[in-house]
């Protein structure tokens, strides 16, 4: 474990007077993470010798931490180093050298290459050899494995080549060169990648020149080798010769893939200038030049490509102005409105739905008009994409949906209303406060919608007189959301239920009107509303405001209301009210609060004796069964007699004996 | 019950020969998608159903458990045909392909479907011309190796996270994709999450305010790390040379192979690269900076000392960003992770997106068309459909996947280091550590190689 103790053991190394000795040890070093008696680094590179899977590891955690823990102290370390390089020398089982060349790869030096390399040509440890010395930094190491090059054939030659690859080994491309052509066909495929991952102008040329009589089973590792060179060629400054490599390539008697790739490495080294070549293959008729043309444009950065893009998509097949109209919406250009706008109206239906998503992206105010239409029309599909595109449209164009939508059919309005809220437009709130009041229902509907959405404390007096005109009205239901959305996502601090329950006190008589207030204070869930409405649920007078103000009590989202709703269910009010006090007091009961055990189980006693139906009792059952005390058993062994609900209290039992039997 | 058991003898493919990817440059030149994105009337089926020539055709590399829910993913999409599976184990094999023929059959008049090819060896499937697209869905270690190999076949890829078992191979899975222009999803799935790209758009348009912290929380499961097992007889119908391939020999035991593996440093990286990848992923998708990494890491990991399994069980590390961002992630907490800025917090829970916000009113914040859009994916499986008819880049390209699955591995190098560590994310390389660097990338076992 290195927790707590690296520091503390680092420190300790460091300054250990034995730590230029092979007799180090970690028992200096105390900490948690080490056992009471860690052996020095001689006994535990002792016992390491003899390990194989299967066995205790340990031993091996054990030098980790030497290796891990002499970072920065040259001197142990290079002790360390000796003591693996010797199991390496000596007759270790083959898991103590795997685990070796493991920890070599990190701390190996120089000094480690002679063995590892010597290991290299051994067909049963060459992998664990390359695995540390891929790791070691520097020439020797390289040296080793262009030694072992030669001396080698198949796998453990393959793994050589890959390892000279990974490791970029200029020195190894003479020699790598000659296996471009071996007989076996996975070394040339091995010395052509490895060429690639190397570079430079030698490897290039010694592919160009296998690759004029190359194995058909080579040719593609070949290619790849070539591609490799080109886009390292680039990369490193040096076009002409990248290109030379791509413009060959790129010819209809490659590969398919080798092609492509071409394509795309002169377009990446030409960049915008590549842009005519790339519009030109769309304008072709072979789909897959034409997907790595658009593939290769998408990526492209300079807004003159997308310009010149959009001046020809009236020219384009419509496969391949699909593929365009998808990279205008990701890249928008101001050129691409019209022709784009065009296309809405394509006769292949497919084109059309991408030209209205594509509009989202290009359009601008005066698009909203179209996208309004269409979006109202009877292509489900297409006022889908229309929609979307009405809500994305960017740039300073609210105040356009507006006028729109205040001389549009009614349709219109309402779509054109609809997206204000979902682009979040706030500054269209003074008109909206005036579609609430819109002739068409609809329109009404979507206005409150928005103004729960977008409206804020300030619009909130607006809105109660809006919801006083509502009254009885299909929008008052869309009215009271949306003075809860505004109230839900204001400050809870400033009492923002507060303007509603003014309304409402100050309110006489009409008691639909209160009766709303009273469900909006409900679901608001502001505590500042809880009084008016205990006094509204307490009132002598039975009447809709009475029953909203029981409704929201029992609906309360917290147990604030459970003694409230106590009360009214035992108290004498209609059976109607108390049964749904009673229901709410079980849905609060069964609430997860923090609350003593005792407590709860005396509200359970509380609710069997307001059960005053059998389906009350299986409610109060149900939810003793959830309690995790034996206590429980207790409050429902009056009910394991009563005939209606005895199976139901049987049940309960059995799951609150199993809540509290001790899990194995 | 056990699928119908095929033995190892039997040989793979419907005929085709082990030696045959040999052939793949050639085979493979007459590949890669070029099926039409418009799909003309005559190439629908009765049903209205898209003919199976007009379908993007894959193959299932690696049907082990998410292998299989891959599987089913692309054969409930309707322009999809699969056209063979592959897996080492001929047990996941052959279920995989009775999953596909019943799938498929139980659309045809007849009742059956017999076109499920079958193959050991993924090289055999990329010398496929047939197959558009590949789904990688193989142990950590094999990603890199395959999707390179696929790259440079032409095709497509569905790979799952994390996107490689070391940065180094990352990197070499990102360059083959660009060389050859194909393209990727990871499978990072929880980005696709609407939830988790609201939260993401909520931070990146600054109604946190100015995002300073990022908690990453990754409890790890209750599995028994601490067994000591010996080696076993490998099983008939494994091929477990193929298994192990780019990584060291080692002997075979049970635990060792499939779900497991994940907890053994040589194969992956455990719960830091395991849901690290979809977790580190959203903190980098907050953070704008999934397409670059971070300055530092540092950190400490409870490593087992014995038995088989030997990734972190316990740890806590922390990178810095060049913003100024710290992410700071532990082995507890609730599974998810917390943006926390200025004004306000919003957490994403993990497996289900569901959010918490402080304000809790955040979370009905409008972000207005002006503003920083991150999109919504139309599904993991779907949008890399999507993308790959119009050549588009998936909400999880190799860029991105690389740079989630670094961080995984920084943190994994940071802790079995032990030391701070100074990161370069654009040469990607640590600037105050050579030994650090060492690894980076892993020698991969003859003959694979990236």
């Amino acid at each position: 474990m290195y927790r707590d103790s690296n520091t503390k053991v680092q420190t300790a190394f460091r300054r250990s007077a034995l730590c230029n000795v092979l007799a180090v040890s970690l028992v200096l070093l105390a900490g948690p993470a080490f056992a009471a008696d860690p052996p020095p680094l001689e006994d535990a590179l002792k016992q390491l010798a003899t390990y194989e899977f299967g066995q205790n590891r340990e031993m091996l955690s054990v030098v980790e931490d030497y290796c891990r823990l002499s970072y920065g102290a040259p001197q142990t370390r290079a002790l360390v180093e000796d003591g693996l390089i010797g199991l390496l020398k000596s007759d270790s089982t083959y898991d103590c050298k795997d685990f070796v060349c493991r920890q070599l790869c990190v701390i190996g030096s120089d000094k480690s290459v002679p063995v590892l390399g010597g290991m290299l040509t051994d067909e049963k440890y060459s992998n664990i050899a390359r695995y540390a010395l891929e790791g070691i930094e520097g020439k020797a190491a390289d040296k080793a494995f262009i030694k072992a090059l030669g001396k080698t054939s198949g796998k453990v030659q393959i793994g050589i080549i890959n390892s000279l690859g990974a490791r970029g080994s200029e020195d190894s491309v003479r020699a790598m060169a000659k296996l471009l052509d071996s007989s076996d066909p996975m070394v040339a495929q091995a010395a052509a990648a490895a060429l690639g991952h190397i570079g430079g102008p030698d490897a290039a040329t010694a592919i160009a020149e296998a690759r004029a009589n190359a194995a058909p089973e080579v040719k593609q590792s070949l290619d790849d080798g070539y591609l490799l060179c080109a886009a390292k060629a680039a990369s490193a400054g040096n076009i002409d010769e990248a290109m030379a490599i791509y413009s060959t390539l790129n010819n209809p008697a490659e590969a398919k893939q080798t092609q492509l790739a071409a394509i795309q490495g002169i377009a990446s080294v030409q960049g915008p200038d590549a842009a005519p070549m790339l519009i030109d293959l769309l304008k072709g008729d072979d789909p897959k030049l034409q997907a790595i043309a658009a593939g290769t444009l998408r990526k492209m950065e300079a807004p003159v490509v997308f310009a010149a893009l959009a001046g020809e998509l009236p020219n384009l097949g419509p496969q391949a102005q699909m593929l365009a109209l998808y990279i205008l919406r990701q890249h928008p250009d101001a050129a691409a409105k019209d022709p784009i706008t065009a296309l809405t109206k394509s006769d292949v239906a497919d084109v059309r739905i991408a030209a209205i998503e594509a509009l989202g992206a290009n359009g601008d105010a005066s698009t909203i008009p179209l996208l309004a239409e269409i979006a109202t029309g009877t292509d489900a599909e297409a006022a889908k994409y229309a929609s979307s595109s009405l809500d994305a449209l960017r740039g300073d164009v609210d105040a356009a949906f507006v006028e729109l939508a205040k001389s549009a059919a009614t349709p219109i309005r309402g779509e054109l209303i609809r997206s204000l809220a979902v682009r979040g437009a706030v500054s269209a709130l003074p008109y909206l406060l005036e579609s609430a009041v819109d002739a068409d229902a609809t329109v009404r509907t979507h206005s409150f919608d928005a103004l729960g959405a977008l409206g804020s404390a300030e619009q909130l007096p607006a809105l109660i007189d809006l919801l006083v005109k509502m009254n009885g009205n299909e929008a008052q239901t869309a009215a009271e959301n949306a003075i809860v959305a505004v109230v839900q996502k204001s400050d809870p601090a400033g009492q923002p239920a507060a303007p509603v329950i003014a309304a409402l006190q100050g309110m006489k008589g009409k008691a639909d009107v209160r009766a709303s207030f009273v469900r909006v204070l409900g679901r608001t869930g502001d505590p500042s509303a809880l009084t008016v409405l205990r006094e509204c649920a307490n009132a002598k007078k039975g009447d809709a405001v009475k029953d909203a103000a029981i409704r929201a009590l029992a609906d309360w989202p917290t147990t604030d209301t459970l003694a409230d709703l106590q009360a009214l269910a035992s108290g004498a009010g209609s059976d109607t009210n108390k049964a749904l006090a009673f229901r709410g007091f079980m849905r609060l009961l069964r609430l997860p609060v923090e609350r003593p055990m005792e407590e709860t189980l005396r509200l359970y006693g509380e609710a069997f004796k307001m059960a005053a139906t059998p389906d009350d009792k299986r409610l109060v059952l149900a939810g003793l069964a959830e309690i995790k005390d034996a206590r429980a058993l207790a409050l429902l062994e009056p009910f394991l007699n009563d005939e209606a609900v005895k199976a139901e209290a049987a049940q309960a039992a059995e799951q609150i004996k199993k809540n509290t039997t001790p899990q194995q | 019950m056990a699928a119908k058991r095929s033995s190892g003898a039997t040989k793979p493919g419907g005929g085709h020969s082990r030696r045959q990817f040999l052939k793949r440059g050639a085979l493979a030149a007459a590949g890669a998608v070029g099926f039409p994105y418009i799909v003309p009337a005559s190439a629908l089926g009765l049903d209205g159903t898209i003919a199976p020539s007009n379908r993007i055709t894959i193959a299932s590399i690696g049907v082990g458990g998410q292998g299989t829910g891959n599987l089913r993913a692309f054969l409930g999409q309707p322009d999809t045909q699969v056209l063979a599976v592959c897996d080492v184990d001929c047990n996941h094999r052959d279920r995989a392909k009775q999953i596909v023929e019943e799938t498929y059959g139980a659309k045809m008049t007849s009742g059956e479907y017999k076109g499920c090819d079958f193959y050991t060896d993924f090289r055999e499937v990329l010398a496929r011309p047939d197959v558009d697209a590949v789904c990688i869905t193989t142990p950590d270690f094999w990603h890199a190796v395959i999707a390179v190999a696929a790259a440079e076949a032409g095709k497509d890829m569905y790979c799952e996270k994390p996107l490689a078992n070391s940065i180094g191979e990352g990197r070499a899975v990102v360059n083959a994709v660009n060389r050859y222009g194909r393209v990727f999803q990871t499978g990072s799935h929880e980005r696709s999450r609407s939830n988790a790209r609201y939260a993401c758009e909520l931070v990146r348009n600054g109604r946190i305010g100015k995002l300073h912290t990022i908690h990453v929380n990754l409890p790890l499961d209750h599995y028994d790390l601490n067994l000591n097992v010996g080696p076993m007889p490998v099983p008939e119908g494994f091929d477990y040379d193929m298994w192990l391939g780019p990584r060291p020999w080692a002997p075979y035991t049970e635990l060792r192979c499939h779900f497991f593996f994940r907890f053994i440093l040589d194969y992956s990286g455990g719960e830091v690269t395991d849901r690290g990848a979809h977790i580190i992923d959203l903190g980098q998708l907050g953070n704008a900076t999934d397409r670059t990494g971070p300055q530092t890491v540092s950190g400490w990991g409870e490593f087992p000392r014995e038995g088989l399994f030997n990734t972190a069980k316990k740890f806590e590390f922390q990178f810095t960003y060049a913003n100024g961002v710290k992410m700071i992630c532990k082995s507890e907490g609730t599974r998810g992770v917390k943006f926390e800025g200025t004004d306000g917090w919003v957490f994403i829970h993990i497996h289900g997106g569901n959010l918490e916000a402080e304000p809790a009113s955040l979370l009905k914040e409008i972000i207005g068309p002006n503003e920083e859009h991150l999109g919504r994916s139309p599904g993991h499986h779907r949008d890399f459909l999507n993308n790959v008819k119009l050549r588009g880049e998936c909400f999880a390209p190799p860029e991105v996947g690389h740079r989630s699955a670094s961080m995984c591995h920084l943190a994994n190098i940071a802790m079995k280091l032990g030391r701070e560590l100074k990161w370069d994310p654009d040469k990607e390389l640590f600037t105050n550590d050579s030994e650090a660097n060492s690894l980076l990338m892993p020698s991969l076992r003859a003959p694979w190689h990236v």
